[in-house]
């Protein structure tokens, strides 16, 4: 009696562990369910050249909101989303978009040094703070000018440090917190690019 | 005890304290009173960049960090801070307190010693000189190395190579 129970258990942790083994993915980013729609949009990149979110057709697109002035959580998300992208089978098919928050500072010029200087492939956007306000909203996020007084810097922008993930039908499917772990967006970017 | 006893205790003990010299972070610095900086890494951020540090105030009174300055940039204390929406607000701050006995970490989305408008041609693995003054404490001065980041100028334009990797702050 008592093996009959043992063996029961064993059968049942081992279907349990299948289910996980063969199973669906467990995203670790926070899962949009279901997926958002998002509008296309039409923004100026740092060689002046309209990029559309259409033209991605069918890939994935990581977007994050910030500024080449941010010292803090900027250098690290970009840094992370490139460590997660390093090496990954059908890598071509995930495209990275910087959008700046701070078009008076983030000019095209200082926007292609910035972005060059993580991965060539990282798109920089620095448009109009209307066009670009446009598409923060639409995806849930923000960003605020700020005046500081006594501070060199004269203005800060404050702004979501959410990644978003984008699926190749144009809908918000996952976003990441400030300091996710870059495993947990290259597990999500694997599953994604094989399914 | 017999001396024969007592003296390989004695022996025994004086290993023991070689060992955990040997294994300590800094060797070379025994324990201190006042102000001990660790962990210092510095990244650059387009024209910008950032030093963190960790700051023990091994002191008898409660201290702040009231000053910080380089030979590279205009350098001002600020603090991060992400909002249950996940919005980053960072500001600066007129002194970071160090309470006595504490140990304050300057971190990624917490206090940094920001470094704004990097003069050109610095790149990483530069050496910047930081110099700290305090409320109490005497001001230090040290040597931070830059880490690897993207610089605001043509010249120093750095590519990073993920193979070194970057020194990045502790989380």
């Amino acid at each position: 009696m008592k093996l009959k129970s043992i063996l029961f258990a064993w059968l049942i942790a081992m279907l349990l562990l299948g289910c996980q083994a063969f199973g669906s993915h467990t995203y670790k980013g926070a899962l949009f369910d279901p997926p958002m729609p998002l509008s296309d949009f039409q923004l100026m990149d740092a060689h002046q050249k309209p990029v559309k979110l259409s033209d991605f057709k069918d890939d994935l697109v990581l977007v994050y909101f910030g500024y080449t002035f941010c010292p803090d959580a900027c250098p690290l998300t970009l840094l992370n989303v490139r460590d997660a992208l390093k090496d990954l089978p059908d890598r071509e098919h995930v495209h990275v978009l910087f959008i700046s928050v701070d078009h008076e500072r983030d000019t095209p010029e200082v926007m292609t040094r910035y972005v060059n200087a993580f991965d060539s492939s990282f798109i920089g956007i620095t448009d109009n703070i209307s066009a670009t306000q446009t598409v923060l909203t639409s995806f849930g996020a923000m960003a605020q000018k700020e005046e500081v007084k006594g501070s060199a810097a004269s203005y800060l922008v404050s702004h979501t440090t959410r990644l978003y993930l984008v699926n190749g039908k144009r809908e918000l499917l996952l976003t990441y917190p400030f300091q996710f772990a870059t495993e947990d967006l290259r597990s999500d970017l694997t599953y994604l690019l094989q399914n | 005890m017999s001396q024969k006893h007592q003296l390989i205790a004695l022996l025994f003990a004086l290993a023991l304290v070689a060992a955990q010299c040997g294994s300590s972070a800094m060797p070379s610095q025994p324990p201190q009173k006042g102000i001990t900086i660790t962990n210092t890494t510095a990244r650059l951020s387009g024209a910008n960049g950032a030093i963190f540090l960790d700051l023990l105030n091994n002191s008898d009174q409660d201290d702040a960090l009231i000053k910080a300055e380089t030979d590279v940039a205009t350098t001002e204390i600020h603090e991060t801070t992400i909002d249950a929406d996940q919005v980053m607000h960072m500001q600066p701050i007129p002194k970071a307190d160090l309470p006595k006995g504490q140990t304050v970490n300057f971190k990624s989305g917490g206090k940094h010693i920001m470094l704004i408008g990097v003069k050109e041609g610095v790149v990483p693995g530069n050496k910047v000189k930081l110099t700290l003054t305090f409320e109490h404490a005497a001001p230090m001065s040290l040597e931070v190395t830059i880490g690897d980041g993207p610089t605001g100028h043509d010249g120093g334009e750095h590519k990073m190579d993920g193979e070194h990797g970057m020194d990045m702050p502790k989380k």
